[in-house]
């Protein structure tokens, strides 16, 4: 049932998000601007760890890599937003298997340090090179994008562009999951010596899977570009890659729509907290945080999955595991 | 289809510690090979050896006419050399199903398709429900596979193999913890695989090393002390006295100063 429900309710939440305009206010449509743009960073983290088993720490540098690639095209080149994605995307690309090339290598505590020292890493190249990234104090003035020539300034407009490029984005990544290549992941991270033994060559697969996390998490950088006009090393650095973390566990790593709801819940303790709140958004994302671990194992993603499967349990054993009949 | 697997004097040394010293063996096409030994004669490292997971110290390997000594464990299986391992390593969250599917992918060459529904690559699902039918475990498909007995899940080691399409497996000690009905299970199992596959298998049980091979090479402390039909291996004098505890225990340790690691 799964298969034929997941793409109808896809679509139905994409149509409902694009309506969303017609009878929000201006600050929920940029809030929920934010939260589709962080969603990316978060699904690529959530492929890497919940389909790769290879959690990170410094994913928020290839948003960093995109947004001052994205940044800095609009500045001196084009301000096309189209060309800015491409770049960004080619950008992350490279940058994503320079680095993974060596963190594939790692494993499990290892392979998450390595991930926090290259993110840390790539984060102080975009704090020194002043003349290019203008350092700590970030890409000033980038114009706002076009798209086919029209302005993306206002709040509205720039909406639907990220909406657009999320609902790809998320399309392209439910089908990997689903592919042969999602499942030669899962199977790595299951047991990679197995796959090995099975004549699998896992690196090349990890590594694969990296590149692909890093496009994704570039095209977040580029939107971030898109809609905030900014990009910083604070933006990038293990602080955020930890944020998004947070959010792909908190949603559910295996699932790419816990990803979403797992940003949800980051941005709203951003920026939905109330007045004397403000500043406090770490405090309570950690408490948040605590209670998801201990109280709803697997994250939201996996609680709903078992409410569904209490509602229907037939479905579920014959449904969800893709066991096909011949 | 199947082909000449040799060793030619294979040895791995950890240290001064002689795992598996100057072993030269051939496994013909279509062979049913037992190795067998005293606990710590060998075996287990000698078919990590064979099928790649650590390198050897000296000596070779050649499989069809070509030298894979220095071929990768992927490489190797991708060849045909497949191994089980003496404790079952199976994908546990996953369905039997897909246990089986994910060797049948490989074997099929579509792993790294990224786009089509894995569950769309119809002949993938086929060979992997065509396996586990051999192995009697087409009834399980579904179940996931944590959930499997002891002895189904050696089976499905089995099926595991087959779908990679091997030339030459290796069963390290298949029948380890299992009841006497289900080491009978597993015996006419083996029994009733293809005929061109060749197979090697590690085993303490003797009766079931007797039922299966029409070869036998006994390992004691690292090297080969005896090989030929299991005739003459049941009488030959070196193998009863490794088996009735005869050899000097000097030997496991040797004595002499340790070079440095």
């Amino acid at each position: 049932m799964n298969r034929f429900s997941a793409p109808a309710g896809f679509v139905a939440a994409i149509v409902v998000l694009a309506l969303t305009p017609f009878f929000a206010t201006t600050f929920a449509v940029s809030t929920l601007t934010q939260i589709l743009s962080f969603s990316l960073l978060a699904a690529s983290v959530s492929l890497l760890m919940g389909q790769g088993g290879m959690p990170t720490l410094g994913q928020a540098a290839y948003l960093g890599v995109g947004g001052y690639a994205a940044g800095l095209l609009a500045i001196h080149v084009t301000t096309d937003a189209l060309l800015g994605l491409l770049v960004a995307a080619v950008a992350g690309l490279v940058a994503s298997l320079l680095t993974g090339w060596l963190v594939v290598r790692g494993r499990g505590t290892y392979l998450l340090m390595l991930t926090l020292a290259i993110a840390q890493l790539l984060a102080q190249v975009a704090n020194s090179w002043v003349s290019v990234t203008n350092g700590s104090d970030g890409l000033i003035g980038v114009p706002h994008q076009t798209l086919f020539g029209a302005s993306l300034a206002s709040t509205v407009g720039s909406f639907w562009f990220v909406l657009a490029v999320f609902a790809l984005c998320m399309a392209g990544l439910a089908l990997l999951i689903q592919s042969p290549f999602g499942h030669t992941l899962r199977g790595i991270r299951d047991n990679e010596t197995r796959m090995r033994a099975l004549g699998y060559g896992t690196v090349g697969y990890k590594l694969a899977a990296f590149g692909i996390a890093g496009v994704v998490s570039a095209v977040a950088g580029s939107l971030t570009i898109t809609e905030t006009q900014y990009m910083a090393p604070s933006e990038m650095n293990y602080i955020a890659s930890s944020i998004a973390l947070i959010a792909s566990i908190a949603g559910g790593t295996t699932r790419l729509w816990g990803a979403v709801l797992g940003s949800a819940l980051v941005v709203a303790c951003q920026v939905l907290l109330p007045e004397a709140w403000q500043g406090k958004g770490p405090l309570v994302l950690g408490v948040v945080l605590i209670l998801v671990v201990y109280l709803v194992p697997g994250g939201f993603a996996g609680a709903l999955s078992r409410v569904v499967a209490r509602i229907r349990p037939r479905a579920r054993r014959e449904g969800t595991r893709h066991v096909a009949k011949a | 289809m199947s082909r000449r697997l040799e060793l030619r004097g294979v040895s791995r040394h950890f240290g001064a510690v002689k795992a598996v010293n100057d072993v030269s063996l051939v496994v013909e096409p279509g062979a049913r090979h037992g190795l067998i030994g005293p606990n710590g004669a060998g075996k287990s490292t000698l078919f990590s050896l064979i099928a790649g997971q650590q390198p050897v110290t000296a000596g070779s390997i050649i499989f069809d006419g070509r030298d894979i000594t220095k071929a990768s464990m992927p490489a190797r299986a991708k060849l045909g050399i497949q191994q089980t391992f003496q404790h079952a390593r199976l994908f546990l969250p996953q369905t039997v199903q897909e246990n089986v599917a994910l060797a049948a992918r490989r074997s099929k060459g579509v792993q790294g398709a990224l786009w089509r529904p894995a569950s769309s690559y119809k002949q993938v699902t086929a060979r992997a429900l065509e396996c586990l039918s051999l192995v009697g475990l087409e009834d399980r498909a579904g179940t996931v596979t944590g959930n499997l007995s002891h002895g189904e899940r050696r089976q499905l080691e089995v099926a595991i193999l087959l779908a990679g399409d091997p030339e030459v497996i290796l069963l390290d000690e298949p029948t380890a913890g299992m009841s006497p009905a289900e080491t009978a299970a597993f015996v006419s199992l083996v029994q009733g695989l293809p005929d061109d596959l060749s197979i090697v298998v590690v085993e303490h049980d003797l009766e079931v090393v007797f039922s299966i091979a029409s070869h036998v090479s006994v390992l004691n402390l690292g090297e080969l002390i005896a090989s030929g039909s299991p005739q003459q291996v049941r009488h030959d004098a070196l193998v009863q006295a490794a088996y009735l505890g005869g050899a000097d225990a000097q030997d496991v340790f040797d004595t002499s100063p340790r070079e440095s690691a």
